[in-house]
């Protein structure tokens, strides 16, 4: 078999790529959904949106790259998520030659938050590192002190940008448009912490799924407040990976077995590692 | 055993081409520097079974840790890894 073509998926070819995935990863996604999570505007200006393999003109695989700048301890730092990885069963051997392309891209921090047990194999392969995949989970009570001690919950999409700090704001305002995520902030003035949730079932019980927080102690400091807001939109309990904790709160439980989600960074740990500004959020997953 | 670099180079470079012809793919022309995992003519699946055949061949086990793309990359990176750890 003759090599078929690598080439970087540049604007032009987004939505063909995202057609191939349709067909051929997710018939549940349109390719204008797939489109969507690539065509975010993140902050880095993007090289492409991954790399394809073709033969003889044919898309017979890819690779989606998502983009993204954020600033950790006061610097930029560049992101490459990886997602939709999917090539043909005829052409398997290309599959790593496409991760080679990605990654072999200078100057940026990978990820990849939704890899399978064989991805997550083959890319540790490639230098990446497993992160702890335990959720912590606790129940949802009322909370009827949060507001005598001062502590508000602010859904108002308006309110909260205004309310939290410049560089939090940026973050909430961008992700701000996803339909699926929800935000608060919770705090007192000068003092907020954004969350990002989704609802979330586990052994069909409904429950909150938190994605992400501004600031993880302002987060276990009020997370009674949070907890009882989640029980008013109906969900029992607050999950959270436990990587994005310093520390389990009291009355909480650790859940294994999931899968590990992979990172490639020489300076930043798996703390750093957000599941905004990824396939997470970009995608409604 | 006496490992000889030339010899571990050749042996590997068999079992690529073998490897890659099972995928329907011409690895005749590999050279010792390719990066294998970019070249297109193995799968995951296929530089599992190298890194297996490697470990059986040469009577050696390759730590969690060791099992990267700087120690199993190219055919040169294996034969160095090999030599390294068998002289260590």
């Amino acid at each position: 078999m003759a090599l078929p073509t690598l080439e970087p998926i540049q604007d032009s070819e987004l939505l063909a790529f995202c057609q191939f995935l349709t067909e051929h990863l997710s018939s549940g996604r349109s390719a204008e959904q797939w489109s969507q999570a690539f065509q975010q505007n993140w902050g880095a200006a993007k090289p492409n949106n991954g790399f394809l393999i073709r033969d003889q003109g044919r898309i017979v695989g890819g690779i989606g790259a998502i983009y993204a700048e954020r600033i950790i301890r006061g610097q930029p730092e560049r992101f490459c998520n990886i997602t939709s990885w999917c090539v043909l069963e005829a052409y398997r051997a290309q599959s790593m030659r496409l991760a080679m392309a990605v990654v072999s891209q200078p100057g940026f921090h990978f990820t990849d938050l939704t890899p399978t047990e064989v991805v997550s194999k083959t890319l540790q392969f490639l230098k990446f590192k497993p992160m702890n995949e335990r959720h912590a989970v606790w129940p949802n009570l009322p909370w009827p002190f949060s507001r005598l001690s001062g502590v508000s919950v602010i859904t108002e999409l308006d309110a909260i940008e205004e309310v939290l700090a410049p560089g939090d704001a940026k973050v909430f305002h961008d992700h701000r448009n996803l339909p699926w995520l929800r935000h608060i902030a919770v705090g007192r003035p000068g003092a907020y912490c954004h969350v990002v949730w989704k609802p979330n079932r586990l052994k069909g019980v409904p429950g909150g799924m938190v994605l992400a927080f501004s600031d993880a102690e302002l987060f276990l400091r009020y997370r009674l407040a949070i907890g009882s807001h989640l029980l008013r939109h109906g969900c029992f309990y607050t999950r959270v990976e436990s990587r994005l904790l310093p520390r389990l709160p009291m009355i909480s439980r650790e859940l294994a077995g999931f899968r590990n989600k992979v990172f490639r960074s020489d300076t930043l740990s798996e703390a750093d590692i957000s599941n905004l500004y990824s396939e997470i959020v970009g995608l409604d997953l | 055993m006496k490992l000889n670099p030339d010899e571990i180079k050749a042996a590997l470079r068999a079992k690529v081409i073998e490897l890659a012809k099972a995928l329907d793919m011409d690895a005749s022309g590999v050279t010792d520097d390719d990066i294998l995992p970019a070249t297109g003519l193995l799968d995951s699946g296929a530089i599992l079974e190298l890194v297996v055949w490697f470990e059986a061949t040469y009577d050696f086990r390759i730590k969690q840790e060791d099992m990267n793309i700087d120690n199993l990359g190219s055919i040169n990176a294996m034969s160095d890894f090999l030599l390294t750890r068998k002289q260590g």
